[in-house]
């Protein structure tokens, strides 16, 4: 290394520098990122995330999504039963899973009492539309389940078809094995599940579909696994297999949030940033909300898409505020009917 | 010549982390400090409904970015011996590499793969023949 110059050295360096920046930067999570707006990384990243916070922190391409593979959270804080309650709307949803609970705890103390019971699956299929809340509400069952004793740890291990199935021959029941390895003692959650059977081509999914069933079997008292997606292709991938017909036999079904209830996501957002709607944005604001929902198409992102409208109405006060040279505390908060505006025009594009 | 092919191979590389990469990494911050989030929103939504296979999206940027390491300092040590040389560019596929032993460890956070380290020693063994 002598050989090159100083100046050399130090560009060299510089260069070197500039690389591990890069690397760090590309390779790195912030933990305390407690917006997980996006998909799961390759880096197979720890985060607590709470379960309200998690329903608002949604995103706009919700049926599409080349990054992950795996996402690992640890059991949530607190208490599940009242994290489920604090969700806004999903009632029904919401009594599947309090009825589902108690069915556990029912049999757990008949077990105590020696009585028999008659086998019941933890295995769920969650159907519904992106940004419905399936993931968040699969944190909470995970933690009830680990509340009730049928899980150690109660952590989610989350996931899609890419997680799953390798590249070349070999590579998936490895892969699938280690990803279920991670995911002992908690749940397994699947996102977009039917696509482990509607791929085209050369695919490997049957043999990810298969090590999975096997595994499930063979770890049934230490493994539960979620399967989501839209309603319809799920139904298709469950009746796609015998193994999985017989496996996944509680459907939980995630309805679309009204306009009203998106409003609600939209305002306990703004509230816990510390923004304020005046008089003229909150109209606005119900009256396109309730118009979004009104229009929507199958790949209307819900909570993400409130969460990707409150995002563009802080850039829009942003860019207006910007002509302001000592903004107030209450300018500082206020989101206006223009911003609503301009934000509703952005999303729409 | 080298410096060029050097830094495309890195834009290349940091593209297909705009575009298909989680937000979550620590870059997508940096970017929205600088108020260029909306800028790669926008970006990634053009590019949302492509599905490119995971060798592509995960492996190969790291793979891009050995080499556009190897390339640049090449072009300042390019007149040294070849020891030298080697020595000098062994450094960044180095460190990737051992990033990706460590994650197999689990020493570094990350889920070891053997093809990002195929993809981190590739560009220097090439070198090391073509030189």
């Amino acid at each position: 290394m002598s050989k090159l110059t100083t100046g050399q050295t130090v560009i060299a360096s510089l260069i070197i520098g500039f690389f591990i920046f890069s690397a760090i930067i590309t390779i790195f999570i912030p933990t305390d990122d407690t917006d997980t707006t996006d998909e799961p990384t390759p880096a197979d990243t720890t985060v607590v995330i709470n379960a309200t916070e998690a329903q608002m922190s949604q995103s706009e391409h919700p049926s599409v999504s080349p990054q992950k593979p795996v996402v690992k959270t640890e059991a949530i804080e607190g208490d599940p039963m009242e994290e489920l309650n604090s969700l806004i709307g999903l009632e029904d949803v919401k009594a599947e899973v309090r009825s589902l609970a108690n069915i556990v705890k029912v049999q757990k103390q008949r077990e105590a009492q020696g009585l028999k019971n008659t086998p019941i699956t933890y295995h769920c299929v969650f159907s519904g539309s992106p940004g419905t809340g399936k993931t968040t509400v699969a944190r909470i069952l995970a933690r009830i389940y680990k509340d009730l004793g049928v899980l150690k740890s109660g952590h989610l291990v989350e996931t899609d078809r890419s997680g799953l199935v390798g590249e070349y021959v070999g590579q998936t029941a490895p892969k699938t094995n280690a990803l279920i390895d991670s995911a002992l003692g908690g749940v397994l959650f699947i996102d977009e599940a039917y696509a482990l059977t509607e791929h085209k081509g050369q695919d490997y999914g049957s043999e990810a579909i298969a090590t999975l069933l096997k595994r499930m079997e063979d770890n049934r008292d230490n493994l539960v696994v979620i399967v989501a997606g839209y309603k319809d292709e799920m139904k298709r991938f469950v009746d796609s297999n015998p193994g999985l017909r017989s496996r996944f036999t509680r459907f939980i079904d995630f309805p679309d949030y009204t306009g009203e209830e998106l409003y609600k996501i939209y305002l306990m957002r703004a509230n816990k940033y510390g923004y304020k709607l005046d008089e003229d944005a909150d109209a606005l604001l119900q009256e396109q909300l309730n118009q979004a929902v009104e229009h929507k198409n199958r790949y209307f992102g819900n909570g993400r898409y409130v969460r990707n409208l409150f995002e563009s109405c802080v850039t829009h006060q942003a860019t207006r505020l910007s002509k302001i040279s000592n903004p107030s505390v209450e300018q500082l908060q206020q989101l206006t009917k223009e911003d609503v505006e301009n934000a509703y025009k952005s999303v729409l594009q | 010549m080298k410096l060029i092919s050097g830094v495309a191979s890195l834009l290349a590389g940091a593209l297909l982390y705009l575009l298909f990469r989680s937000k979550n990494l620590l870059g997508f911050q940096l970017l929205n400090r600088i108020g260029a989030e909306t800028w790669a929103d926008r970006m990634r939504s053009y590019t949302s409904a492509l599905a490119l296979p995971d060798f592509i999206v995960y492996a190969l940027p790291g793979g891009l970015w050995a080499l556009s390491y190897i390339l640049i300092i090449d072009s300042i040590t390019g007149k040294q011996s070849r020891s030298t040389r080697l020595l000098w560019a062994s450094v960044i596929p180095t460190l990737g590499m051992a990033s990706e032993l460590f994650q197999a460890f689990s020493i570094l956070p990350g889920t070891f793969d053997l093809w990002d380290l195929v993809c981190y020693a590739l560009p220097y063994i090439i070198y090391l023949i073509i030189i």
